[in-house]
């Protein structure tokens, strides 16, 4: 009797307040200072606001396009190419597995884990109003459908209904490092977008801001979903959402005869040759000077601001060599008229890397920038969609549905943007295959280099064989990264190729243990 | 070396009076003691897990000067390494974690105390554990190493635990006992080649002149404006101005040839080194009245310190109390206090191998000589005109700097504990106990406005135009920079529990106890903002000297508080239970279980309330029939344990955590924010499964006796640096999920007999610990991965991997051999990008396996000689190579005392031959020399040493004599310690944890002391 009294007035003292309430004794977060939880809505914004997060690499795509120009003569000059570029070129799809890292691939899955965590954490957040909180949950979603989208459009072969079976995406929804990575079929990859950007067009942003132009709105989401629905053959939708993005008062088309340019001397005389001693190999004359569009020199917070914009996502290559255009591409535009020809596309610009004679070489420049290592890199657009591209996506997707003629006026506003004032910009067509050809020239025109590489791979598949794009490349032989000099050969990439689809590294294969599965070639 | 010392110890001790009355040599028996294991108290004989016991009377004998001191060498599995602030930190049985702290807990009088963060120890402000233990108050320490002894501290107890339990009431049952003690510690000053590692001036100059005549000087000095902050030495500056023509060759020769009889070496010694000395006194008074017991210690240390501008000081109060109200019921009351104060410049001896060797200190007027700091002196003289300066000189002088610079550190540690047992029925206790402990410390570190540090940010920040004229006036006020780091320790522990403790029919033995405990521990540090000349300037950027807008240094961005501020609030709700049955003195069985749930783990239940355990058993062979009466074996016991022990670690998050970047977002214009830990959701307690048979045994009436116990440690759920598919988000992670295992045997023997008049003592303890992690999910892929790391799965921590060399190539340049027999050349490009599984080898630890403790004591009367020795085997030393430094053109060149050896060709790896002897090595090639040679097997030497640790001459003054001056007992000491080395297997007879340059080999200390009983 005594016994249990005191063990009962034990209880009472010590054991009970406390145990009763440990759900709270714990809450207490075990470390803060430099590394915080999220639970301030200004960590959510300021993790949305890191730059770091709006470039993606893609060296190697862009080679792996018919509008990389790197040709034998240029590469005998150069004597090296990296990696990445000449398996590119190649279309091998033996070595590219075994690099030790594939920045691509790397940089979207952290992208979907920053939102992921967003959407983890975001009912922890208690300093936010619920508009603010649907804003970032949007957001969240929002980055998230756009990795996986241009993740689907390079490791898994094209939508198409014959490939819904085929391999999609490791579809990663948590932050939880055993979540199974299998990879699920591509139909449900594309439905877990969708179903992303339906969350994001939740957003309670109207309008895109012309400040803080990283933040998601309404018309961000709408352009993601008229690409998503061009690229799954859906045209109607395509139609409906290109037609309400293009509706936003803040992301608009930009008169390119406003550009200005400008020259930089690039001959003798620079600290280059002097401090190093080398053979000054310039030239006398114009042959030094480069003329540049006034975007080369726009500052970071310049080109995130890019009136055409929608949502800042960029793609980059790390080297001004790596966006050699082919003359099939160059020879797409009216150089005399065409302000993307005259202001983008710079002659000559292999001086850079003090070759001379190769006049006729273009290099496309449209920004740079310094990335986290000090490298500078070429950034261009189309990696989120822009105002341009929705008029390419309303005229395509109107064509496609018959209505050409009405295409082909959507055509003529955007190609009035990019004429010099006062030349003949007007396209003419007869019929809807005709107008088709006439956009998707277009296209190519306006969004060269990696586009080209989606939109190839989606020829392929759609209802027009017209459209189809077998390619080819004439070049030394490439084995693993190594060039042989003395063997040419002519490579071909067949229509509906399987080595559309990106191999992934064996080493993430490896680290996976197994789960995620290697494309089948 | 050595034999001098212990003659000079015989001769001192010949001069003291004799008498016989004492016995010296005290039997350090072991049977009666009793084992703490800060939850209770258990007789040895009775205990089935693995304790070692220092009792206060080897601990007296020894006159340490701090508790660190103690343990090396005296218990078995114990492994002392220098902790970089004067101390030494411990592992037990081996290292058993990767990202979790190393050390084993330490507990005083029943609560664990706040240690400092293993990673943090050298640098930290805050008192470590040990720090905070007056080595006059200890009563005993038990180390707990085995899952049966430790486990009932759960989550903390997988690196052992050490239990010191502090003095209370009288050593004897006297109603008061009063004592006093004072010592003086004397050292020289330090070695400066073995602080610096640097070759002599003509050493310094000759590899200079080699490298610059052979075209190695391969780098490109500007000395421009924008040199500003890129320093050169002055030989390499002279050597440039002769290349570009500035000086002429026989201009730069004169000035290389006066550098190069220049030796700085004996104004360092003199002007910078001191002699230290320490002095400790501290007295106690003990009272027993049998219902109120009381012990009161003070304890006051003064160190001058080693180098210029050091000197600590500290005061330590302990003061127990124990009040019986009835037979039932009793309080006890614990109170601790300590104030030390710390004072150095804010140059350190790592600054003394930043000035060359020919820099002078002061010249022959006692003027300050201008050195090379971070600035170059040659572009200031060249491009500014520093009489429009704030401060016109802009010189730099190591001295200077440390008689103008202060940093000041102040602790403040305070530690209360309530007590309250209630004997409720025969065996039945109730004890409620509270502790609570706080640590106040801070540090300031102040610049005058003579030293260079101030002088410069102040010059800095003044605007000047494109050729170097000052256009404005400095955006810093001239007067001293001074910062203050300031931080807060805290922590809580509240326990109540019951135990149990009864004999039934003089037979059965039962004892238990079950409790429960809530604890919290936080930690707060932060860094205030610089002032200059007592003010905080706005954040911004200024014009600088650079020529570009630049920030003042130490202020924080703008609307925050702190510089920088960290948290640590860990909380933990513990149950805990243990038993134990002993039948006829001769069958113990025991079990205990404890529960620790804290939020450092994550809430799932599964997780969060995970148990820790253990199951032990015993059998007192000596207790049977048939072995009762005979006259050999007092003892003989057998010990069977296996238990789960956890660790905790606060490096890996449960959640994902973001940090903000410190710089502006060009694009954004925000300071943005990102992951700075993806989180662990599966975090979750490191665990180790510890099996322990070990026996214990005495012979012809404790004669000798000892203990032999084999283990086997198996840490599993360990954090560990995980490889990690990039489409988790994550390249790399640290994850609950390697293994490390440690096997290891220790054995620990004493002996004790008498030879006419002499009594001999001698203790022998021996570890064998054998290491390895067997799983870890990280890949080493890259050369540097080998050449830096601390785990690699498959070895034993701390590995050691080098190349194969395989001598020079026909041209004269290193080879080295993979592991299919291929030699290939340094400057193969395979080499750096080929599999470095097949090129590098594994050559062993850097931890010794087997470890090895020695006492011997002598008593001759009223004296009692004891020495300390201490060895280490089995281990390996990366020892100091020539590294073929280049210089960069950008910063200073130091070459290293090996240089001697790579010109003189005695090397392993010598300077590459010249062309006339046919090979033919250009600046680039040359490079290769820096990248390799350091990475080669022929620099691994065995680590094994023999150390001598101490050698301690007690005398006792005779009572006859004392009686008459109302003295009990009193005694003088002669102390040397850390005698020296007397014998190491390496070719330089290096001790291979103080290696040149590394870390600073404790010095020879002499120590005398006197302590009186009254």
């Amino acid at each position: 009797m005594k016994l249990k009294h005191i063990i009962c007035n034990l209880g009472l003292l010590a054991m009970l307040p406390v145990v009763s309430s440990c759900g709270d004794f714990f809450d207490e977060v075990p470390s803060r200072g430099d590394n915080e939880v999220l639970n301030r809505g200004e960590q959510v914004r300021n993790l949305f606001a890191n730059s770091s997060n709006y470039y993606t690499p893609v060296d190697f795509l862009v080679a792996s396009t018919d509008d990389y120009g790197m040709s034998m003569e240029v590469f005998d000059a150069l004597g090296y190419l990296d990696v990445p570029s000449l398996s590119g070129m190649s279309w091998a799809p033996e070595g590219l597995d075994v690099f030790m890292s594939d920045e691509l691939w790397t940089r979207q899955y952290n992208k979907i884990f920053t939102a992921n965590a967003v959407l983890n954490d975001i009912e922890n957040i208690t300093d936010i109003t619920d508009e603010e909180r649907a804003e970032y949950i949007a957001h969240a979603h929002f980055v998230r459908a756009l990795a996986y989208w241009e993740l689907a459009n390079v490791y898994c072969l094209p939508y198409a209904t014959e490939n819904l079976k085929a391999l999609g995406l490791p579809l990663k929804k948590t932050i939880h490092t055993d979540e199974n990575l299998t990879r699920a079929t591509l139909k449900d990859t594309y439905a877990f977008i969708e179903a992303d950007l339906k969350e994001a067009l939740k957003s309670p942003r109207i309008d895109v801001s012309e400040d803080e132009r990283w933040l998601v709105s309404k018309p961000a989401v709408k352009a993601l979903l008229a690409r998503f629905y061009l690229f799954t053959c859906e045209y109607a939708l395509a139609e409906k959402y290109a037609g309400e993005a293009l509706e936003s008062k803040t992301a608009t088309l930009l008169d390119y005869n406003k550009l200005t340019t400008f020259d930089l001397d690039k001959g003798g005389g620079s600290w280059n040759n002097e401090d190093y001693g080398e053979e000054d190999n310039s030239k006398e004359g114009n042959d030094n000077i480069l003329t540049f569009c006034e975007t080369y020199n726009y500052g970071p917070n310049q080109f995130v601001s890019y009136q055409e914009l929608y949502y800042p996502q960029f793609y980059t290559v790390t080297a001004t060599v790596n966006l050699i255009a082919s003359k099939e591409l160059t020879d797409l535009y009216d150089k005399a008229d065409d302000l993307r020809y005259i202001n983008l596309f710079v002659e000559n610009g292999l001086i850079d890397y003090w070759l001379y004679g190769f006049n006729d070489v273009c290099n496309y420049h449209l920004f740079s920038s310094r990335n986290q290592w000090g490298q500078q890199m070429d950034v261009f657009l189309g990696a989120s969609p822009t105002v341009a591209e929705m008029y390419l996506t309303k005229a395509e997707a109107l064509a496609r549905q018959g209505s050409w003629s009405e295409a082909m006026i959507v055509l003529q506003t955007l190609r009035a943007s990019r004429f010099v004032d006062g030349s003949d910009y007007s396209l003419f067509a007869t019929n809807q295959r005709e107008a088709l050809t006439d956009i998707l020239k277009e296209r190519r025109r306006e969004l060269p280099f990696l586009m080209r590489w989606y939109d190839i791979r989606r020829f392929a598949y759609n209802e027009t064989p017209d459209d189809d794009v077998e390619l080819h490349r004439t070049f030394y032989a490439i084995d693993n990264g190594e060039v042989d000099f003395n063997t040419v050969k002519d490579y071909v990439l067949p229509v509906k190729s399987k080595r559309y689809a990106q191999p992934i590294l064996t080493q993430e294969i490896q680290r996976s243990h197994g789960q995620i599965q290697q494309n089948q070639y | 070396m050595n034999k001098p010392r212990i003659l000079l110890f015989l001769s001192l001790c010949a001069v003291l009076p004799c008498s016989a009355q004492t016995n010296p040599i005290d039997s350090l028996s072991n049977l009666d003691e009793v084992v703490v294991t800060g939850y209770r108290t258990i007789s040895r004989e009775r205990a089935a897990g693995s304790y070692d016991i220092v009792s206060s009377k080897e601990v007296e004998k020894r006159h340490t000067l701090s508790t660190s001191a103690i343990f090396d060498g005296i218990v078995a599995g114990m492994q002392g390494q220098s902790d970089g602030r004067g101390g030494t930190r411990f592992t037990i049985r081996g290292v058993g974690t990767m990202y979790a702290d190393e050390l084993p807990l330490i507990v005083v009088d029943g609560f664990p105390i706040i240690d400092v963060p293993d990673w943090q120890y050298s640098r930290s402000s805050a008192l470590t554990a040990l720090e905070k233990i007056n080595p006059n108050d200890i009563e005993s320490v038990t180390v707990l190493k085995d899952a049966a002894a430790a486990s009932i501290w759960g989550a903390r107890a997988s690196n052992g635990v050490i239990v010191i339990k502090t003095k209370g009431g009288t050593s004897n049952g006297q109603k008061l006992e009063v004592k006093a003690g004072t010592q003086l510690s004397f050292s020289g000053k330090r070695d400066v080649d073995q602080i610096t590692n640097q070759a002599n001036s003509a050493n310094t100059i000759n590899y200079l002149r080699i490298l610059s005549e052979r075209g190695w000087d391969t780098s490109m000095y500007y000395g421009d404006q924008y040199s500003l902050r890129e320093p050169v030495s002055w030989a390499e500056l002279y050597l440039y101005k002769g290349q570009y023509g500035i000086m002429s060759p026989d201009e730069v020769n004169a000035e290389l040839n006066r550098l190069a009889l220049l030796d700085n070496r004996k104004q360092i010694k003199k002007y910078m080194l001191q002699s230290p000395v320490t002095s400790q006194t501290n007295a106690s008074i003990g009272y027993n009245n049998g219902g109120y017991q009381s012990n009161l210690s003070v304890q006051y240390q003064y160190d001058y310190g080693d180098f210029i501008g050091r000197d600590n000081s500290q005061f330590m109060v302990n003061w127990n109390n124990k009040y019986r109200f009835n037979k039932h019921v009793a309080i006890n009351v614990g109170l601790h206090f300590q104030n030390s104060k710390a004072n150095s410049s804010a140059i350190n001896e790592y600054d003394l191998t930043k000035i060359s060797p020919y820099e002078m200190l002061l010249d022959e007027n006692g003027n300050y000589v201008s050195q090379v700091g971070i600035v170059n002196p040659d572009v200031v003289a060249n491009y500014f005109d520093t009489s429009q300066l704030s401060y016109s000189n802009l010189d730099y002088n190591i001295l200077q700097e440390a008689r103008n610079s202060n940093i000041k550190k102040r602790n403040l540690n305070y530690r209360t504990q309530i007590g309250l047992q209630w004997n409720i029925v025969e065996g039945l206790d109730f004890n409620s106990k509270l502790q609570y402990e706080g640590n106040r410390f801070n540090t300031k570190t102040t610049y005058g406005e003579e030293s260079f540090f101030t002088r410069w940010n102040v010059d800095y920040l003044t605007p000047v135009d494109w050729d170097g004229s000052v256009i404005g006036n400095s955006a810093l006020p001239m007067g001293a920079i001074s910062y203050k780091q300031e931080g807060k320790f805290e922590s809580w522990v509240f326990r109540n529990d019951l135990s149990y403790n009864r004999t039934f029919a003089n037979k059965h033995d039962v004892s238990a106890i079950l409790g429960q405990e809530v604890s919290k521990y936080k930690r707060h540090l932060w860094n205030l903002p610089y002032t200059y000349a007592g003010i905080t300037p706005a954040f911004g950027y200024y014009p600088s000297l650079a020529g570009y807008d630049d920030l003042i240094v130490g202020l924080p961005e703008n609307g925050k508080q702190y510089l920088s501020e960290s948290f640590e609030n860990n909380r933990f709700v513990s149950i805990y239970g243990n038993a134990s049955y002993t039948y006829n003195n001769r069958y113990t069985l025991t079990a205990s279980a404890r529960s620790d749930a804290s939020n450092l783990i994550v809430s799932k239940a599964k997780y969060r309330w995970s148990p820790f355990w253990s199951i032990g058993a015993m059998w007192n062979i000596t207790g049977e029939e048939f072995l009762k009466n005979n006259d050999i074996l007092d003892l003989l016991k057998i010990r069977i344990t296996y238990g789960k022990t956890g660790n905790t670690s606060s490096y890996s998050s449960a959640r994902v955590t973001v940090s903000s970047s410190s710089s502006m977002d060009a694009a954004t214009g925000l300071y943005p924010s990102y992951i700075s830990d993806y989180g662990n959701h599966m975090l979750r307690w490191e665990k180790t499964a510890t099996t322990n048979i070990g026996l214990d045994f005495s012979l012809l009436k404790r004669k000798i006796w000892g203990a032999f116990d084999f283990y086997r440690k198996y840490g599993d759920d360990l954090l560990g640096r995980t490889d990690m598919p990039t489409a988790t988000g994550m390249t790399e992670q640290v994850l609950n999920n390697a293994h490390i295992t440690n096997t290891g045997f220790e054995a620990s023997l004493h002996g004790r007999t008498k030879i006419g008049k002499i009594q001999l003592g001698a203790d022998l303890t021996y570890s064998y610990n054998k290491n390895k992690i067997t799983k870890l999910n990280w890949a080493m892929t890259d050369l540097s991965g080998y050449l830096n790391t601390s785990y690699a799965e498959g070895y034993a921590m701390y590995p050691i991997f080098t190349f194969d060399y395989a001598g020079l190539a026909e041209d004269g340049v290193p080879q080295v051999r993979d592991v299919d027999g291929n030699i290939l050349r340094i400057d193969d490009r395979s080499l750096f990008y080929g599999d470095p599984e097949k090129l590098m080898f594994y050559k062993g630890t850097k931890v010794a396996p087997h470890t090895l403790g020695f006492q011997l004591r002598v008593g001759f009367a009223n004296f009692e000689l004891s020495a300390l020795f201490s060895g280490r085997f089995g281990h390996k030393v990366q020892m100091p190579t020539f590294d073929f430094v280049t210089p960069t053109g950008y910063s200073k060149i130091f070459v290293n005392a090996q240089v001697e050896d790579a010109i003189n060709g005695t090397a392993a790896i010598p300077m590459p031959g010249t062309i006339e002897e046919g090979v033919n090595v250009d600046g680039w090639l040359y490079m290769f020399w820096n990248t390799y040679s350091p990475f080669m097997n022929t620099s691994v030497e065995d680590a094994s040493y023999i150390y001598c640790k101490e050698i301690v001459v007690n005398y006792d003054i005779p009572r006859s004599f004392l009686s008459k001056l109302k003295i009990k007992e009193a005694d003088i000491f002669v102390k040397s310690e850390n005698v020296g080395l007397l014998w190491s297997a390496n070719s330089k007879h290096y001790h291979p944890e103080y290696l040149p340059g590394i870390d600073y080999a404790p010095m020879t200390a002499w120590q005398f002391g006197i302590n009186i009983n009254f």
